[in-house]
């Protein structure tokens, strides 16, 4: 799980497009392809862009969907998980 | 001069892959598919090629040579692996110029064709499909999935001419209307059906297959979101950098747009046709 307080930012490598809500990804290089969720999307393209943390993703989330502060920060975190390990993002320095 | 230049008195012109060949020097053979000059085409190039020194004992060809490695900057670019080195020069319309060496590890029978044709493809704004494909009413029916997914038993199960047994070249040629397609590479295909005759076709439609979990055979309609994914998940990419990407999809939203994307689930045995038509006709 990401750790707080961690920063990320998206690779170089990777690659999408939106359509009808969701998002298509291209993870260049293991050359992979993933598609997210209508809340997925969302947050990977209005919130997953430049610098951002879990805290920002699970505000957003609460903010947004009207979810409980806790259940906002483990989703953030989920995502978050799930980006790293396809390779769509890595962490800031 | 080169030995082998000095034999050949004329260029060798063919399409392969829609792609007008005219290649001077050097020993072009060109791969099956491929079809005479003057065929069906969406660009043509002007290759001067050069044999380079083979060594007496053939190296092992490791992985990474099979790859293609591309490069392209403004009209000009170059293509490396599976034995060739290329530079390629856009000419203006769909016509481009190249010099090729041929390396020491040649991995098909014409490696500078093999590794032009798909080049060009994507200069051009096309794509290379990883598709078998069945002529099916004077039109191109492209069956796509991952290896294994039954492509080559949907082809059987079609029972109509094979255009393209393992890769498709998808183009919107200029002074046509729509998206029109090309066979590329033989690969292997399913026995007893015969190959169609034509080297183009207009595409009627990208079909994902898959095994039927209920027994029926069925094709479905996909989203807009799932047409680009399995597109892109089928198509070839050569060019691995962001602006490459980028375009290529471009290229295949502009196509899932303009062609019906159908997700078709197969049983063994049983015909597709009827069930692929009607599925078409409601487009």
């Amino acid at each position: 799980m990401p750790d707080a307080g961690k920063r990320y930012r998206r690779r170089s490598s990777v690659v999408s497009r939106t359509v009808d809500g969701k998002a298509v990804v291209v993870v260049m290089g293991g050359e992979t392809l993933h598609s997210f969720n209508p809340t997925g999307t969302w947050l990977w393209d209005a919130h997953c862009k430049g610098v951002f943390d879990a805290d920002r993703l699970a505000h957003q989330l609460a903010e947004q969907f009207s979810v409980d502060p806790e259940s906002a920060r483990s989703d953030a975190a989920e995502f978050l998980d799930s980006l790293l390990e396809v390779g769509a993002i890595e962490e800031v320095g | 001069m080169h030995r082998l230049a000095e034999e050949k008195s004329e260029p060798a012109r063919f399409v392969y892959g829609g792609v007008e060949f005219d290649v001077l020097g050097g020993d072009s053979r060109p791969p099956q598919p491929h079809f005479p000059a003057g065929s069906e085409r969406f660009a043509s190039v002007v290759c001067s090629l050069t044999d380079a020194p083979r060594p007496a004992v053939r190296g092992r060809v490791e992985g990474e040579h099979r790859r293609l490695s591309v490069r392209w900057n403004r009209d000009s670019g170059w293509v490396r692996g599976r034995g060739i080195k290329a530079r390629v020069r856009s000419l203006g319309a769909n016509r481009f110029a190249a010099s090729a060496t041929w390396g020491p590890h040649a991995l098909s029978e014409d490696p500078l064709v093999d590794a032009l044709a798909p080049l060009l493809v994507e200069r051009c704004g096309g794509l290379v499909l990883h598709a078998a494909t069945s002529e099916i009413d004077g039109e191109a029916v492209a069956f796509v999935g991952p290896s294994g997914a039954g492509k080559s038993t949907a082809v059987a199960l079609a029972n109509r001419p094979v255009f393209s047994r393992d890769k498709l070249i998808v183009v919107r040629p200029p002074g046509r209307d729509g998206w029109w397609c090309w066979p590329l590479a033989q690969g292997s295909g399913p026995d007893g059906v015969p190959a169609s005759t034509h080297s183009a076709l207009p595409l009627a439609a990208v079909v994902r297959v898959s095994a039927s979990s209920d027994g029926t055979v069925r094709c479905d309609r996909v989203g807009a979101a799932d047409a680009i994914f399995l597109l892109r998940e089928s198509t070839v990419p050569l060019e691995e950098t962001a602006d490459a990407e980028h375009g290529r999809l471009e290229v295949i939203a502009a196509l899932a747009a303009g062609v019906p994307v159908r997700r078709l689930h197969t049983v063994l045995g049983a015909p597709i046709l009827p069930e692929l038509q009607r599925s078409l006709a409601d487009a």
